[in-house]
């Protein structure tokens, strides 16, 4: 990721961090807790990828290759599974530069996979301790996410 | 009656999670950016690659799907999340019940007791 779109990125994430740690300055622009924790996403999955020697692929943005594609989602099967209720086996990987992303902003990537897959599609109806985790492992994930958009801005 | 269909999910996972299912065979082959859709298990036969929303898949696919996966690219503000509906969501129809929801690197090899149940998608901010 380059220096602009990093400065950008961790200026709207200091938008709202002058807020909700009580700062001076009112913010310019909001970023949602689900955007800061995409950002934070993006800062790393860019970096394992150039780290590589490949382009971070955009949205919307020219045709990735099928190496981007690997490196970015992971290659084989899906190590992590879990059937819901009406029978879809969903896959996630643990390699990758994803699974890496997810294992830096949520700790336990397997408690993180079975938590959001069930409260996606279960909702309410997920059960109790599965929320439960989501909820906590969501909260850390936005603690790391902060962090690293803070430490970001100030390297960068 | 609440009570009973909590129990009931918690009953069906507590039996599903963990347990050595077969895992697909392949790897999903699908471009960064998109959601694909196989007409066959374990992302084989057809493949319909999707970066934006098809709110009526055609008849190739439509009713034919057997696995799929979400290789979106995220990005504050982007729609990475895939959301799957059983019927086309055409008015008045809204897309029927929502058959699954994907975030981006979720694979769905395939359906052990509801196959062949997507006829629509939209890309969403979450789930």
């Amino acid at each position: 990721m380059n220096r602009r779109v990093l400065r950008a990125l961790a200026a709207l994430f200091l938008a709202v961090c002058a807020t909700s740690c009580g700062g001076p300055r009112q913010p310019a622009v909001s970023l949602t807790p689900a955007d800061t924790l995409k950002a934070a996403q993006v800062l790393l999955t860019d970096r394992c990828l150039t780290r590589q020697g490949l382009t971070p692929p955009r949205p919307g943005g020219p045709a990735a290759s099928g190496a981007v594609d690997r490196a970015l989602f992971g290659t084989g099967r899906a190590e992590l599974t879990l059937e819901l209720p009406g029978g879809q086996v969903v896959g996630h990987h643990t390699d990758g530069c994803l699974a890496a992303a997810e294992r830096r902003l949520y700790g336990d990537q397997r408690r993180w996979f079975r938590a959001v897959t069930l409260v996606n599609n279960l909702k309410s109806r997920a059960p109790r301790e599965d929320r439960a985790a989501y909820k906590e492992l969501r909260a850390h994930g936005l603690t790391e996410a902060r962090a690293l958009l803070s430490a970001s801005y100030n390297h960068s | 009656m609440k009570q009973y269909v909590s129990l009931l999910v918690a009953a069906v996972l507590a039996t599903g999670t963990g347990l050595a299912t077969a895992s697909p065979a392949s790897a999903a082959e699908c471009p960064s950016g998109n959601f694909c859709a196989w007409t066959d298990a374990n992302f084989g036969g057809q493949r319909m690659n999707a970066s934006g929303d098809d709110e009526w898949w055609e008849s190739w696919i439509a009713d034919e799907d057997s696995s799929w996966a979400n290789h979106g690219i995220s990005g504050p503000g982007v729609k990475d999340h895939v959301k799957v509906y059983e019927s086309a969501i055409q008015f008045p129809s809204t897309g029927g019940a929502m058959t699954i929801c994907l975030r981006p690197g979720d694979e769905v090899g395939y359906n052990a007791t509801a196959n062949d149940r997507g006829d629509a998608h939209v890309w969403a901010m979450g789930c």
